[in-house]
């Protein structure tokens, strides 16, 4: 797959804070999508800061297999980023004004305009917004005008920053198959990295996660890979069972048990099945539960 | 009607984005329009009967402050419009790809909203220029310069205390020294017995002209007070051809006699010359003098281009063009930055004036340096300045939005830097020397001291302010494209 953007040794100091956020190589493929998760202030806006061109840091950067340095025309190359950052930029007159007048700059010919427009819009189930102004749609149909807008200029990276904060559930997982949709529908090379806090829906439609703490890359490859040798990691909460002591129950068992919150994490080597089989043996009642054997939450708790 | 020009700026917006962006297919109509009424409000005066200056004034002044409005009205909005749609802040932004296109829009387009309220005066320009005979006037204007002085003579003593003795001897006029000290400065008209000859203190042009070419410049004819002596046979000559010239001016002579009113005119003089009193009478044989008086301002002030006139002046044009180069360099700076490093730019524009002007201040308080070297510390004071805001620019070690505000303020303050390297060398070859041998000894000294070095001053700060587009836009582009430095 062709590589759109690869950067090696990236290094960037906040001197004030002493903040550093270092990655020792990152590269997004064509048709990819790379999720970048973390906890709060631990440099995942940064990150994309950085690929999307917003801010300098130290290292040998690429986009689109050509080398960035300080001769990099960045206006030109700044056209095939997509950038949408956590707080969107307001747009003002209609929103169909505003799709119109990027796709005229973009060079589509008046006669197609209209075409394009209408393919993008029932794409990402805009069409009867479009006549609004930018104060009369939700939050998340903001982003996905932001999306259509950006995606009329055909970017080869797309880089989201928290796109999914502030969406509901539905809006969310809408907004995720859109993407997923979109890498299978363009026919040039894009990529898309996004961040956010909403693991689990990431998770079901990255294809690289990259899991920050504290600036330093933890955990950088599919989800496949997550898995620890043998060792499986669950999150589960039980109804409340009158007169029993759970945690020693699950010490009894010999799973190594975390209180996350409201969870218990397990962590055993025992598959989902058998697992499950024995909490079921045991009368308990699963209120909730979920396999982190390969989710990047599970480094969240280390 | 709203629907069809609705659908006539979608088609615009597809077919022509960077237009409909810059708005120039909404207010270059509307503005144009705006221009057109108020042109026409001006060719609709009523010029029958050729009205005073004062009415022309009175008439056209109060169009241009009524177009006041207007203008400001549609140079704010155009203002917003360009931040809502072309600025840095949202996606459509054209400063950065199009720099020359944008900025040569706003000049086009606040040219003609800042020329919108002289452009009424034009319209009455045009409409009294068809009705004037120029050519006629200028002959008519040397007959009745010289013609005037025998019909009306105003009233002509008026006291002159000694002190001021050095003023009227420069004046080249007839000074009596009355027993009390007092002086009295008389402008006469009479008859000198000897030659036969008529003296007479007279206007060589028409003060309405005052310095000003009239029409044909090859005339050269300035207003200039002094003494005349003609003979009395000239002076009834000059008599007849403003009798048949002046009605042309509603100047209508009471008496057509022109012996007797040359005798009345010595009367006159005798009877009131060698008194003190103020209010001795204006000796007057013109019907309607002021009617007379303030047609030939009219005329004058058409053919000049003067007064309310003057947006018919090519001349006014060519420096007024600073006040649209100044707002579309400003609006072509707020699109091309964020809002708010512009506001700290305006905060060095306004602590960098106060800094020379204390500087200076200080200078003269003190006398730190030599007297007459003022003109050497502000060069240097300035050279200093430009090189600090040079250097903060390009800083790597500074706060990037301090560089902003530097970067900014220095775009604003280029063309007044440039204006003002030119005005210190020129007054830095200000000749020393004054006396009678003034024009030989400052020869080799006054080299700047002429219109053309002072438009050679404005073109090259015409040219800044375009230079500086183009070197901006760049600097902007690194400062605002090119990843930051945080």
């Amino acid at each position: 797959m062709t590589e759109i953007f690869k950067v090696e040794n990236l290094k960037k100091k906040f001197n004030r804070s002493g903040f550093q956020l270092s990655v020792d190589q990152l590269s997004l493929l064509a048709g990819s999508i790379t999720g970048v998760v973390g906890e709060n202030g631990n440099g995942k806006t940064t990150l994309l800061d950085i690929i999307a061109g917003e801010t300098k840091a130290n290292g040998q950067f690429h986009y689109f297999g050509i080398e960035a340095n300080s001769h990099t025309n960045w206006l030109e190359l700044k056209n095939n980023i997509g950038f949408i950052p956590q707080r969107i930029p307001r747009w003002y007159g209609t929103l169909e004004q505003n799709l119109v007048i990027k796709a005229a700059l973009e060079g589509i010919s008046a006669g197609n305009i209209d075409g394009e427009l209408d393919k993008l819009l029932d794409f990402l189930g805009l069409q009867e917004y479009r006549k609004l102004n930018w104060t009369e749609i939700s939050t998340g149909y903001r982003l996905r005008f932001e999306l259509a807008r950006i995606l009329i200029g055909n970017p080869r990276l797309l880089v989201l920053d928290e796109p999914l904060a502030n969406l509901d559930i539905n809006t969310q997982q809408k907004f995720l198959s859109d993407l997923k949709k979109l890498l299978a529908k363009k026919d040039y090379p894009l990529a898309v990295i996004l961040s956010s806090q909403q693991l689990h829906e990431i998770e079901s439609v990255a294809d690289q996660m990259l899991f920050i703490k504290k600036g330093e890359v933890l955990y950088n490859g599919n989800l496949a890979n997550i898995a620890l040798d043998e060792e499986h990691v669950y999150e589960l909460q039980l109804n409340d069972r009158e007169g029993h002591d759970t945690e020693a129950y699950f010490d009894s068992m010999g799973y190594k048990v975390c209180i996350v919150g409201p969870y218990y994490q397990i962590t055993t080597k025992q598959s989902v099945s058998i697992f499950l089989k024995t909490l079921s043996d045991n009368d308990m009642e699963i209120k909730y539960f979920r396999n982190l054997s390969n989710s990047t939450k599970r480094f969240f708790n280390n | 009607m709203l629907q069809r020009f609705k659908n006539w700026d979608v088609r615009i917006s597809k077919s022509y984005p960077k237009i409909w962006i810059l708005g120039v297919h909404i207010y270059l109509p509307i503005l144009t329009i705006m221009a057109l009424t108020f042109y026409a409000f001006g060719w609709a005066y009523n010029i029958t009967n050729m009205p005073p200056m004062r009415e022309v004034n009175d008439y056209g002044y109060g169009l241009l402050q009524f177009a006041i409005l207007p203008m400001l009205l549609a140079g704010i909005m155009y203002f917003i419009r360009q931040i809502k749609f072309n600025s840095l802040r949202v996606h459509h932004h054209l400063p950065y790809k199009n720099p020359y296109l944008s900025f040569i829009t706003f000049v086009i387009v606040f040219f003609i909203i800042t020329a919108t309220p002289f452009i009424a005066g034009v319209g009455m320009h045009h409409k009294f220029s068809k009705q004037i005979d120029e050519r006629q006037f200028i002959e008519d204007l040397s007959i009745l310069n010289k013609g005037y002085s025998h019909f009306y003579q105003k009233e002509f003593t008026g006291v002159v205390y000694a002190a001021s003795v050095s003023m009227v001897s420069d004046s080249d006029l007839e000074v009596v020294q009355s027993p009390e000290g007092k002086q009295t400065i008389v402008e006469t008209y009479r008859l000198d017995k000897a030659t036969g000859n008529l003296i007479l203190y007279r206007e060589i042009a028409h003060r309405e002209v005052d310095g000003n070419y009239i029409g044909d410049t090859s005339l050269q004819c300035y207003a200039r007070y002094g003494w005349d002596t003609i003979s009395v046979a000239q002076a009834h000559q000059e008599m007849h051809d403003f009798i048949d010239a002046a009605p042309r001016y509603y100047g209508e002579i009471k008496d057509k006699d022109v012996q007797k009113i040359f005798m009345q005119h010595l009367l006159h003089v005798a009877k009131y010359r060698d008194t003190e009193d103020y209010n001795s009478p204006d000796f007057n044989q013109i019907g309607d003098r002021n009617r007379f008086e303030s047609t030939l301002g009219t005329y004058s002030a058409v053919i000049t281009k003067d007064d309310v006139f003057i947006g018919s002046s090519l001349g006014f044009w060519l420096y007024y063009i600073i006040f649209s180069l100044s707002v579309s360099t400003i609006l072509f700076i707020v699109c091309s930055v964020r809002i708010i490093d512009f506001g700290w730019s305006m905060l060095v524009v306004a602590l960098t004036g106060m800094f020379v002007m204390i500087a200076n201040g200080l200078l003269t308080v003190f006398r730190w340096l030599p007297s007459n070297t003022e003109i050497q510390f502000n060069l240097i004071l300035i050279t200093v300045l430009v090189v600090i805001f040079m250097l903060l620019i390009g800083a790597k070690w500074l706060k990037s939005s301090i560089s902003k505000a530097f970067t900014i303020a220095l775009q604003l303050l280029l063309p007044a830097t440039v204006f003002a390297y030119f005005g210190l060398f020129d007054n830095l070859h200000d000749c020393p020397y004054r006396g009678e041998n003034w024009a030989e000894q400052c020869k080799d000294f006054e080299y700047f001291t002429n219109t053309d070095y002072y438009l050679m001053a404005y073109g090259i700060c015409v040219l800044a302010s375009l230079f500086g587009v183009y070197v901006f836009n760049r600097i902007y582009i690194r400062q605002y494209v090119h990843p930051k430095q945080q």
